[in-house]
């Protein structure tokens, strides 16, 4: 089963699947953030599986994988700074208001 | 059959820390279910020989996530989180929409056979794309954490400073 491409695929399918659900049901700036960041990771997965089995004798799959990583950790960085700096104006950070 | 154990058990921390970090109200339990994808996808990326991703996403991911569980109790003033939630009409189609896309995508990827070429992978190639033919790409890389750094410092200055 380890060895079948579909089944990391769909695991994948379902991270964005439900990452574009908790964009849209949650009502918390950091759970929009994490659920963001879930479609990251699917996409980092998608790009490593596809390495992994399908072109094999290349590292670009990894290599873009690392790019998405690094680029997730930075935007999570910077928006993280802006939800505090909201919190620290408004003392909420609840989007329904 | 044990490596389709520990893949299952990888997944099953995958599956489990999603849906708890797209149904939880409380920031705390937000950010354990979002370390539990983190274990899950670290270990897969384990088995499919992309150790290098993994060991990014064990150091760096559950540092920045650490840094959020002690905001969160920092914003929450250690009390529980109760946030309203939102309208039905937004739940309804946020789960219609993951829905929808989850079965097409699955349907697609059903559909299509992939062709498997047996080769070994090496972190000696991935250190050569990095530094030769993805260099730019590199040092974009730097300057974006460089920018992203300096940016939430500005951002979080104290007014009158």
């Amino acid at each position: 089963m380890y060895n079948q491409i579909h089944i990391y695929l769909v695991l994948s399918i379902f991270m964005v699947s439900c990452g574009i659900y908790g964009v849209i049901r949650q009502s918390s700036l950091f759970g929009m953030l994490l659920s963001a960041k879930i479609i990251f990771l699917a996409a980092a997965l998608n790009f490593s599986v596809f390495n992994h089995f399908i072109f094999k004798d290349k590292g670009d799959g990894n290599l873009f994988s690392f790019v998405i990583v690094i680029f997730s950790i930075s935007s999570m960085i910077v928006i993280a700074s802006f939800i505090l700096a909201y919190y620290r104006d408004n003392r909420n950070i609840d989007t329904d208001l | 059959m044990n490596n389709d154990l520990i893949i299952i058990i990888y997944m099953l921390f995958s599956v489990a820390g999603s849906i708890v970090v797209v149904n939880s109200k409380n920031h705390i339990h937000m950010s354990i279910g979002y370390i539990a994808v983190i274990s899950g996808i670290t270990g897969i990326m384990f088995y499919i020989n992309a150790g290098i991703i993994a060991l990014i996403l064990l150091l760096i991911h559950t540092i920045s996530v650490v840094l959020i569980i002690s905001f969160g109790i920092f914003a929450c003033g250690f009390q529980v989180i109760v946030i309203k939630t939102k309208e039905r009409f937004a739940k309804i189609c946020g789960f219609l929409s993951a829905t929808i896309l989850f079965l097409v995508m699955t349907m697609i990827l059903l559909k299509n056979d992939f062709i498997i070429i047996n080769q070994m992978n090496s972190y000696k190639l991935f250190g050569e794309l990095l530094t030769e033919k993805y260099f730019l790409l590199l040092e974009l890389i730097a300057l974006s954490i460089l920018i992203a750094v300096t940016g939430s410092v500005i951002v979080l200055r104290k007014r009158g400073e």
